[in-house]
């Protein structure tokens, strides 16, 4: 190549990075300029989606269910605050209002009083013959439904009028209330029939929800559209449709809001948190999540981590205030175990692990891991300790934080190896518990239980406890709290076994998983949502400010 | 045309069973699994996932889920997904419309680019025009598309604000005049790098046929330049150029996967991201079966087109 062809690429290229570099902050500086985009209204609201549904089958699909929640009700749904309020019943059955009752043989009941005047959108009254129906094709062997959980305890439902549906128990089961937050199958329109094969139903479901799905066109996106008699009232829902496009690049989907051309984004990754506060007309909502980040400490296969003393030095080892003020931007707090303030089992009052290099490094020597080397990695009987730390390759955050942690252990004498892996491989990791260390998050359940995840024999298949943690008191209360239906009392069962769990040091539990998402400023009604509920879970409240 | 199309199809059968086996083999080989993104569900408990395990079929030997497969296909069965249920040859088939959109309109206007370039790189060989050309052209094959992508986003929707920065459609009747706003970032994108590889490639066999004696036979009979350039020059050089661009489509109709995920554009490339995240193997294998055909459909339309082009491999043919 001559000098001047040279000279040519060269320019071409500085310019190309320079145009490319500017762009970061760019976005933000003008109002947003759009060749399609117009701005939010009550006529239409457009949301940018991560992923298309599998399906619009609530108790099918296995990813959230934002799009689900507009159209299908349950019987209660969580709030914002996580508390469990009624939807299509009446109230919420508990001991106090006597829906719900023990019996003498080990099982309870359960009343569910329906409220009047629902119908579906077909306007076939919404009845107690559905909810019987619901538990009914559920635990038909023949449809596949995600999950079976709670189900497979009910013996059977009586519908003593069409209003009132008792299910009785076969045994206690504390999130009974939570049973029917997916809503009911609409009986007339599915018995007898191969609900998997059902592409009608599974592709727009009937419900009672204040939308129905209009169009989904697959690849594109889901048109919902307002139904005229939604049993709130007819003045709801105030907006006449909301379009979920799907953009599976999160930079595509931040970048459509910064055109215009979508106003609602769920779960902005906090890594362009600050791009999208910098767009005109969008507010960013951050609430409390319900998911944990934490670093799990496989005991089965890392012989060291057995060791509490080694578990709780690791833990002491790493500086959280400093990883979520300096790589989060203070967009995640700090928390101490796997019950998340937002639920109403939460307490704070467990052991804590202040950050304390001397104190860990103490710990470490006392458990009988000392350098005897000098290679700066402690060792013990020859071995030393040394460990993967796995984690999800593509996070940006998770990646950051990962090199967090190894350094931080490196100051006290701790070998930690990070190796990425995709998304989806990581769970066949975890589930055969094929790992030394892993950074990840649990997406809690609303019910705050733990049994699943730290009860002795809940190891993988049987469940998720993947520190392989193994304590009898742990488990004993564990097991009480599931049987226990009086919250006062369940609560005090819980708050022991969060207390057991932070002196156990199983984890190192980091910081709350923060929900962001980006809403227009215009948008009232919004509350965000920490469960699987979304944050459609009050989208009849949502209105759009002239 | 019709033995010709037996001939290929009974050629590659073979190769397809084979490279089936090994794709199969791979796809269960990775870490995951279609039931992964059911393990991080709270709800799921482990009777869920061995029911669900066997309903997909997934807890039979893999000999024997490969040999389902195959018999389903050859019955002209390509099974169901796993992700929504459907058929596997109904949720490709409607993804064909939009990938072949995109592809032809980028293809065209990567030709549309490539054959002027290769035309004047050949002509002023080794001076100035030529150097800033190959110069650009590595640029483009070195640019990876995401990053293209992600900066024609950057400029034309959101600093300037002509153009929408992805998805296929408005979803309001937008007309054929919408329509064409929401191909031109992708086209484009997806050009750059093709004209990129073809004017690299065009470019080397023109060098090679400009010198050749019967052009320069033609150039001595008083042959207008141009018409000896495109002529005699440019037409042979077609043909072994035409086999490449046709294989180039056939990939990249089974499957734009960057340019079609950043862009959010509903045509294969983004099902086969989507499937190849949710482990949804029916859809996977289904992709192969797509994609060999779309090569050995290519590779005819090539020998036919050659034929056309070229006088004796029209005899050889025939």
């Amino acid at each position: 190549m001559t000098r001047r062809g040279m000279h040519l690429a060269l320019v071409a290229f500085v310019a190309l990075v320079a145009a490319c570099g500017g762009g970061g902050e760019g976005g933000g500086r003008d109002a947003p300029r759009t060749a399609s985009g117009r701005g939010p209204s009550n006529e239409l609201l457009i949301v940018g989606y991560d992923r298309e549904p599998d399906t619009m089958n609530r108790f099918a699909t296995h990813i959230l269910e934002d799009i689900q929640t507009c159209v299908v009700e349950g019987l209660t749904v969580t709030d914002e605050q996580m508390r469990v309020i009624p939807l299509l019943a009446e109230t919420v059955p508990t001991l106090e209002n006597g829906l719900v009752t023990l019996r003498r043989d080990g099982g309870m009941d359960v009343t569910w009083k329906l409220r009047p005047g629902v119908k579906w959108h077909d306007g076939v009254p919404h009845t107690a013959y559905d909810v019987q129906f619901t538990v009914a094709a559920i635990n038909d062997p023949k449809w596949n439904p995600e999950s079976t959980d709670g189900f497979d305890r009910i013996t059977s439902v009586d519908v003593p009028d069409s209003l009132t549906a008792v299910v009785h128990y076969k045994e206690v089961y504390a999130p009974y209330a939570l049973q029917f937050i997916r809503g009911t199958l609409p009986k007339h329109l599915l018995d007898g029939r191969d609900i998997d094969q059902a592409a009608d139903y599974n592709r727009a479901p009937l419900g009672t929800g204040p939308y129905r799905v209009k169009e989904w066109k697959t690849g594109e996106h889901v048109l919902l559209d307002r139904v005229s008699n939604y049993w709130r009232g007819d003045s709801l829902p105030a907006i006449r449709q909301i379009l979920f496009k799907f953009i599976p690049n999160a930079v595509t989907r931040v970048n459509q809001l910064l055109a215009g051309e979508v106003h609602v984004v769920a779960l902005v990754p906090w890594d362009r948190a600050a791009a999208v506060r910098a767009v005109p007309g969008i507010t960013l909502h951050q609430i409390m999540g319900n998911s944990y980040e934490h670093v799990t400490l496989n005991q089965r296969r890392v012989t060291a981590f057995a060791d509490v003393r080694v578990r709780r030095a690791l833990t002491m080892a790493v500086d959280r205030p400093l990883i979520t003020k300096a790589l989060l931007d203070d967009l995640a707090p700090v928390i101490h175990g796997p019950i998340q303030p937002l639920s109403w089992a939460f307490t704070e009052n467990v052991r804590h692990y202040p950050f304390d290099v001397a104190a860990a490094r103490a710990l470490l020597d006392s458990a009988g891991w000392r350098d005897s080397d000098n290679d700066g990695v402690r060792d013990n009987n020859g071995t030393k300790l040394a460990f993967t730390l796995l984690t999800q390759a593509g996070f940006t955050t998770r990646e950051t934080v990962a090199q967090a942690l190894q350094r931080m252990w490196k100051d006290v004498g701790v070998a930690a190896e990070v190796r990425l892996v995709d998304g989806t491989a990581i769970s066949g990791y975890w589930f055969r518990g094929d790992f030394d260390a892993m950074l990840h998050w649990w997406h809690m359940p609303a019910d705050p239980e733990l049994t699943l995840f730290f009860a002795k024999d809940r190891t993988p298949p049987a469940g998720r406890n993947i520190n392989y943690v193994s304590d009898d008191s742990l488990t004993t209360l564990l097991y009480a709290s599931d049987r226990t239906v009086d919250e006062t009392r369940r609560k005090a069962l819980l708050i022991a076994a969060q207390q057991r769990i932070a002196e156990l040091a199983p984890e190192i539990t980091l910081y709350n998983v923060t929900r962001l998402d980006a809403v227009p400023k215009t948008l009232q009604g919004f509350t965000g949502n920490p469960t699987n509920a979304g944050i459609f879970w009050n989208v009849h409240q949502w209105r759009i400010a002239p | 045309m019709g033995a010709l199309l037996v001939r290929r199809v009974g050629a590659a059968l073979p190769l397809v069973l084979l490279v089936s086996v090994a794709y199969f083999a791979l796809l269960h080989a990775l870490p995951g699994g279609p039931l992964a993104a059911y393990l991080s569900s709270p709800n799921v408990r482990p009777e869920d996932l061995a029911r669900l395990e066997r309903a997909l079929g997934l807890d039979r030997p893999l000999p024997e889920q490969y040999l389902r497969w195959l018999f389903g296909v050859v019955r002209g069965d390509w099974g169901y997904s796993f992700v929504d249920g459907r058929p596997v040859f109904a949720r490709l088939l409607e993804r064909v419309p939009a990938t072949l959109e995109l592809v032809g309109a980028g293809l065209s206007l990567a030709l549309l680019g490539a054959l002027p370039l290769a035309v004047v790189s050949a002509e002023r060989r080794d001076r100035t025009a030529d150097h800033a050309i190959r110069a650009a052209s590595a640029a483009g094959l070195a640019l990876p598309v995401f990053w293209t992508a992600l900066l024609a986003q950057l400029v034309f929707a959101i600093w300037l604000g002509w153009l929408p920065s992805s998805g296929r459609s408005g979803f309001a009747s937008t007309g054929l005049g919408g329509r064409l706003q929401y191909l031109v970032l992708p086209a484009f994108v997806l050009a750059i790098s093709q004209v990129a590889a073809w004017s690299r490639y065009l470019r080397a066999t023109l060098v090679g046929t400009l010198a050749e004696s019967w052009v320069t036979a033609a150039r001595a009979r008083g042959g207008a330049p141009w018409r000896v350039r495109l002529r005699h020059a440019l037409r042979p050089s077609l043909v072994p150029f035409l086999t490449v661009a046709l294989l180039d489509a056939a990939l990249l109709v089974s499957g734009a996967v960057v340019t079609e995920s950043v862009f959010a554009w509903p045509g294969l490339g983004a099902l086969f991201t989507d499937a190849l995240a949710r482990r949804d193997y029916p859809v996977l294998m289904g992709f192969l079966l797509f994609g060999a055909f779309a090569v050995i459909a290519a590779n005819v339309i090539a020998d036919v087109a050659q034929g056309w082009l070229d006088p004796r491999v029209r005899e050889r043919l025939a």
